[in-house]
């Protein structure tokens, strides 16, 4: 990502990071923005065309940094805005958990800001396709379709902007917003797990149909299937004690049909309304 | 008692808070520990998985994971039935009962 022209967000109350940061900014020719506190981040994300966000890893409680719930707020609403952690000391904890949310790299103070440019030249911005997510088919249904690099932090965003749309659509039923939490946990995150074994360059294709009387989803990967078939029973007294495989069992729960095509490979799921 | 109350549904992003707060009694030997699923009503199969390998975990050491789900909890009493994970755990109706 080349600095030139772009908007960045610097999430931090010290003061001398920012002018730090800024000044150089400025230098690039970059837009900063600057935000003391979550809510004015928040705020700015959502006015601003934010194209990179440095977050200082500020606690906000004993367990919760501010910059783990900014990474939740960008995950949650899909919105991929690369974020570069920066942290006042090396703490292994912080640094897991920042990755795993989704931070793109993490600096730790004191950083040369060279090696910070060089790191955000390094950036791929976008990791989502955005092209034609969702589309009103007839005014009274809804077409949504996303593809995702297999990265399993992306599967609670999915499941929340699919619920967000079918809640357009039937605002009544809120308790098939359930189905589609769970539908996106089990079923994206197997063929993320199984399916494109966890690969990051493999994609997986989300299709959600919603109509008046029916919620139909899609999942396509990129992997070889498995044999639906001949799924173990996790009821099984010789199964019960597994700490896995009831992903498929707990989605027939929640879904009226459960299709496979391609070997496995692509899972539909079918949920119908009275 | 060692309680673990839920106040988010037990997917994605919430799983490692989950885990981590029966990690917690772990590290500190409480091998006895009372989950109270009253407030919640979805848990997916990694939730489930977490769970039951800190049962494995601390009926090895000699301790019990009890669970608070309430009747009145349909989707989870569902969640848990379906499963046949209501026949591992032993399931209280509420807090009172456990004691």
């Amino acid at each position: 990502m080349n600095l030139n022209g772009k908007n960045i967000l610097i999430a931090s109350n010290n003061l001398k990071l920012i002018n730090y940061l800024t000044g150089y900014i400025l230098q690039n020719n970059a837009i900063p923005f600057t935000a003391n506190d979550l809510n004015q981040s928040f705020d700015i994300i959502k006015n601003e065309s934010i194209d990179l966000i440095i977050s200082e890893a500020k606690y906000s409680s004993e367990r919760r940094t501010e910059s783990e719930d900014l990474l939740k707020f960008i995950n949650k609403n899909f919105l991929f805005i690369p974020v570069v952690i920066i942290l006042k000391q090396y703490e292994i904890n912080l640094i897991k958990h920042s990755l795993k949310n989704g931070a793109t790299s993490f600096f730790i103070e004191p950083f040369d800001i060279d090696d910070l440019i060089s790191e955000i030249n390094k950036i791929k911005p976008i990791r989502v396709n955005f092209d034609n997510r969702m589309k009103i088919l007839n005014g009274s249904s809804l077409r949504y379709s996303v593809e995702i690099n297999s990265s399993a932090v992306l599967v609670g965003a999915v499941g929340f902007n699919i619920s967000e749309i079918f809640k357009i659509l039937h605002p009544e039923k809120t308790d098939a917003v359930n189905s589609i939490m769970l539908a996106a946990n089990e079923i994206i995150l197997n063929a993320i797990i199984h399916g494109n074994k966890n690969d990051e360059s493999k994609k997986v294709n989300i299709t959600a149909l919603i109509e008046s009387n029916r919620f139909q989803m899609i999942v396509t990967d990129e992997g070889n299937g498995f044999d639906y078939q001949n799924l173990p029973d996790p009821t099984d007294s010789q199964f019960i004690f597994k700490d896995s495989g009831r992903g498929i069992y707990l989605t027939k729960m929640y879904f009226d049909e459960i299709n496979f095509y391609l070997g496995g490979s692509r899972v539909e799921l079918i949920k119908n309304f009275k | 008692m060692n309680l673990i109350k839920l106040e988010e549904n037990v997917i994605s992003d919430n799983i490692e808070n989950f885990k981590s707060q029966i990690d917690k009694f772990f590290s500190e030997s409480k091998f006895n520990m009372t989950i109270d699923f009253s407030k919640i009503n979805l848990i997916c199969s990694s939730g489930l998985g977490v769970l039951i390998s800190a049962l494995k975990k601390s009926r090895i050491n000699e301790g019990d994971i009890k669970l608070i789900i309430p009747e009145s909890n349909a989707e989870i009493t569902q969640i848990f039935n379906i499963t046949r994970l209501n026949t591992v755990f032993t399931i209280y109706n509420s807090q009172w009962e456990t004691d």
